[in-house]
């Protein structure tokens, strides 16, 4: 008997259990618990900074515009999830609470952060699509993305007028910086945008190689494709390194550039059909050139035979552990590989490759140059999802224009005083080491407060620089940095370094093809590497053919109808 | 008595018997009713999603907001070569994996149940069932470990003891990347696929081993003409079940063993719809490749459902 009613129990309470995991499964996070404790303080940590060339302080909102709502509005903001070790959860943590206490809770606005995965954009915003539940804004830094958004109906057209009255300070940043060109979309009104200062150069990123090994073997840093496989050899002679070039697959956008192989000035018919970033320009000539030097540099042995099964990260681990001779990767004043570095690699030197101009490089292979691909002058590009209601809209560019306010984005960006910087010379220097519960997200929570701008600025490129430079190491790359920041600009300056084309129509053969592009690409570019530098023209000849089969040339035709039309920007001259 | 009192008796015994089953069972049944809820959740109430194999499904444009295609979706696909690979690849190594893998468990459960020693059977069988437990990422970040052909422990060991000069392209070269694919999809599977067919020779009576005993048969013999026989039903259920899935792939496995070298036999169904599909929230295509899949499957399931009736079998349906 006591065994039956045993057998229930347990039954009842299984099916419970279960029943309340489905249903767990089905609902909504409701764990975000605002904390209001020490949330007026950070609100006016920092008020006194600069905004940078946004010339934030001349508009105010409207009277009127930035009154609390009299219904409970919820505003879904979409915020990447790098997956990235050591960042508080991004949909929900001290910031996403601050913003919640601050903004939020003074307008009447519930604010969500919906998590987008990095690496996936379009598949993440296309699963919340089907979902009927996307984000109120949908925000990307490229281009062609928004405006396939904008062709599959996931944004609506916005009032202009509107929005200059809600968000003037966010409308401000954006004539000031020259963006609200890029308002539309065909004759509709799409797109607003953040602003990207020094947009014209990428000093962010930067190369870091072995200065000791150079010392040792009395090279200097090559300068052309010879000095560099002269250096590879010396290394590989002197014992110091099996494989000195390295290498990783590729994955993803933005693989292979081949600004610095193609002709300059440029042509503007082929800068607009096949100069872009996103596909990979297999059958150009500049492709050609890339990959042939890629060739030579796996068949001479210098790249790792392995290059194409290392990821990312097992290619910095190898530099980390010193076994390559360079790698580069975005600044910011923590970064933990290059601690490692150091730490594995007693005494060693390194030293930053710094741009001293255009440096044309001509071989049997093709030309090169230092020329480079300048980011979009805008950072973010935002729209409005074809879902939110009025009242949604109005609670997204109020939150821009919150956002945009010099105190409100200085303490997104920097955090506490005292905690997560302090001023020295009257300039903010991040605490490289901070712990604690207020743990800003991704590189100083750059996800959150990138709908204003793509990076932090103090007002100067010294100071920015000065900011963002690698803190904690036996060596201080500052100086280099910045050198090599106005080199980019001498290349800038001297037309070799163009904004990609941007249409204002939307070219629809880049979404049906851009996927199945660059996933053949990766296939085809490491046959071209791989293969035995007799075979490589003709290789090159085939899988260009095949690749223009795949849908790149229904790609070139659809732009260049389009750029006939006069639906693009112009090559500067 | 008349024809219409029998049936309402017959009815009546019916009801009774089944009263009588739900109040003896009702903790069973209740547990039962998890599976059906989500069978109906994730099988059944996702199929009025399968117009959009019909539509320009577009998803914030929602099913009124898209356009219909009739079958021009298909006869897209169709038309791609991609699909075309994609799909001899994905026959090839399904029809591969039944050949290979199929067999595989049915050897291991004959052997395991061969052992004597309970406590040695036990460890060894849960030993086989862990590979199971491995997500397919991780079996394909230790099977790189293990197989590089430069600094693959593998290979790193056959060139120390000299037994090869170069690396052997376990995962790098398509007809030796087909051969490791394999293998590892049978180490990963037999251990736990014996379940099933362990299960079966237990319902075998005793007493037909100890006749064939004391008739002076030996271990090959009885496996051979009791528990093989005995567990044939099981086989040939198993065998429908599993011809099924000929059309389909497993996106987790073919993945985790992805490389630019081997995209020839990598590129399987699964990567198709996930690349030309989903990623490229084409949901028509991926929907339309998806129904073209459970279609033939279901063929095939009928199919050898009626050859295994007609060799005496009891089929699946």
């Amino acid at each position: 008997m006591k065994k039956n009613v045993l057998q229930r129990v347990l039954a009842t309470a299984m099916v419970g259990t279960m029943a309340a995991g489905m249903l767990a499964g089905c609902s909504k996070d409701g764990g975000n618990t605002a904390s209001n404790d020490a949330s007026k303080e950070t609100q006016t940590a920092g008020a006194d900074a600069t905004a940078a060339d946004n010339g934030s302080s001349e508009a105010a909102p409207e009277a009127g515009a930035m009154e609390p709502f009299a219904e409970n509005v919820t505003l879904k903001i979409p915020v990447y999830d790098r997956g990235v070790e050591g960042v508080p959860d991004v949909t929900n943590n001290y910031w996403t609470q601050w913003i919640q206490t601050n903004f939020g809770d003074a307008y009447n606005i519930t604010v969500e952060y919906v998590p987008i995965t990095r690496s996936d954009v379009l598949t993440s915003y296309s699963l919340l699509a089907a979902a009927d539940d996307l984000p109120t804004i949908c925000m990307e830094y490229d281009y062609p993305k928004l405006a396939q958004w904008a062709n599959d109906g996931y944004l609506q057209t916005f009032d202009v007028e509107q929005f200059k009255t809600v968000a003037p300070t966010y409308w401000q940043n954006m004539v000031n910086n020259d963006l609200d060109q890029f308002v539309a979309l065909g004759d509709d009104n799409y797109f607003v945008m953040g602003t990207r200062p020094y947009s014209n150069t990428t000093y962010s990123f930067v190369t870091f190689y072995r200065q000791d090994w150079l010392e040792q073997l009395g090279l200097e840093y090559p300068k052309t494709f010879e000095e560099r496989k002269a250096v590879y050899q010396a290394i590989v002679d002197a014992g110091l390194s099996a494989h000195p070039a390295g290498g990783a697959q590729i994955a993803g956008a933005g693989v292979d550039q081949n600004y610095g192989y193609r002709s300059y000035p440029q042509d503007e018919e082929l800068w607009a059909t096949t100069g872009d970033y996103n596909i990979p320009a297999l059958s150009t000539e500049a492709q050609k050139t890339l990959l042939k030097r890629e060739n030579e540099l796996f068949n001479l042995g210098y790249k790792d035979p392995e290059y194409n099964i290392t990821t990312a990260e097992d290619a910095k681990a190898k530099f980390v552990n010193g076994e390559v001779f360079e790698y580069g990767g975005y600044i910011s004043s923590n970064m933990d590989w290059l601690v490692s570095f150091y730490d594995n690699n007693a005494g060693a030197d390194l030293g930053v490759v710094v741009c001293d101009g255009v440096n044309e490089d001509k071989d049997a292979t093709g030309t090169s140059s230092a020329a480079y691909r300048p980011n979009n002058l805008f950072g973010m590009m935002v729209g409005f999802s074809s879902s939110a209601t009025e009242d949604e809209v109005k609670a997204a560019m109020m939150y821009m224009e919150w956002l945009a306010q010099p105190e409100n984005l200085f303490t997104f960006q920097w955090g506490i005083e005292g905690e997560h910087f302090n001023y020295v010379d009257g300039v903010p220097v991040a605490v490289a080491d901070y712990s604690g519960d207020k743990t800003m997200g991704y590189n100083n929570n750059v996800d959150y407060w990138c709908i204003e701008a793509a990076t932090k600025s103090l007002g100067s490129i010294e100071q920015d620089i000065a900011a963002v430079a690698p803190q904690g190491l036996p060596e201080d790359f500052t100086q280099d940095i910045i050198d090599n920041y106005y080199g980019q600009l001498k290349v800038y300056e001297a037309g070799y370094a163009q904004m990609d084309c941007l249409f204002s129509v939307s070219i629809e053969a880049e979404a049906e093809y851009a996927a199945t592009l660059t996933s053949k690409y990766a296939e085809y570019r490491d046959q071209l590497t791989m293969c035995s530098p007799e075979e490589f023209d003709a290789l090159y000849d085939e899988l260009s053919q095949k690749y223009l089969d795949d849908g790149y040339q229904a790609v070139i035709d659809e732009r260049k109808a389009a750029y006939e039309a006069g639906n693009c920007t112009k090559l500067a001259k | 008595m008349k024809k219409g009192s029998i049936t309402k008796a017959k009815k009546n015994d019916w009801k009774s018997s089944w009263e009588k089953s739900l109040k003896r069972d009702w903790q069973l049944y209740l547990l039962l009713i998890i599976p059906i809820v989500l069978v109906v959740l994730f099988n059944y109430a996702a199929y009025p999603g399968l117009r959009m194999a019909f539509m320009d499904y577009k998803p914030a444009l929602k099913y009124a907001g898209s356009k219909w295609v009739g079958f021009g979706t298909f006869a897209k696909i169709f038309k791609d070569s991609d699909f075309s690979r994609a799909l001899k690849s994905s026959l090839a190594f399904n029809l591969l994996d039944l050949a290979v893998g199929f067999p595989m468990p049915i050897i291991l459960a004959l052997m395991l149940n061969e052992l004597r020693f309970a406590k040695f059977k036990k460890v060894t069988q849960t030993i086989l069932y862990l590979p199971h437990f491995l997500s397919w990422a991780v079996i394909g970040s230790v099977a790189y470990t293990m197989f590089k052909p430069s600094t693959g422990l593998v290979n790193v060991f056959l060139m120390n003891i000299g037994a090869i000069d170069q690396g052997i392209p376990f995962l790098t070269e398509k007809w030796h990347w087909a051969a490791t694919y394999l293998l590892v999809g049978v180490w990963q599977g037999m251990g736990w696929g014996t379940i099933l067919y362990l299960s079966a020779i237990t319902s075998i009576s005793s007493d037909l081993y100890e006749a064939a005993m004391i008739d002076g048969a030996n271990r090959w013999q009885r496996m051979w003409h009791i528990t093989l026989p005995g567990i044939r039903s099981t086989i040939v259920t198993l065998l429908i079940m599993n011809l099924g899935r000929v059309m389909g792939s497993n996106l987790e496995r073919l993945t985790a063993f992805d490389n630019t070298q081997v995209r020839d036999f990598q590129y399987q169904l699964a990567v198709y719809i996930f690349e030309k599909g989903l990623h490229s929230g084409k949901f028509s295509m991926a929907t339309a490749v998806g129904l073209f899949q459970s279609l033939v499957g279901l063929m095939l399931v009928l199919l050898s459902d009626r050859i295994a009736k007609k060799l005496g079998e009891d089929g699946l349906l």
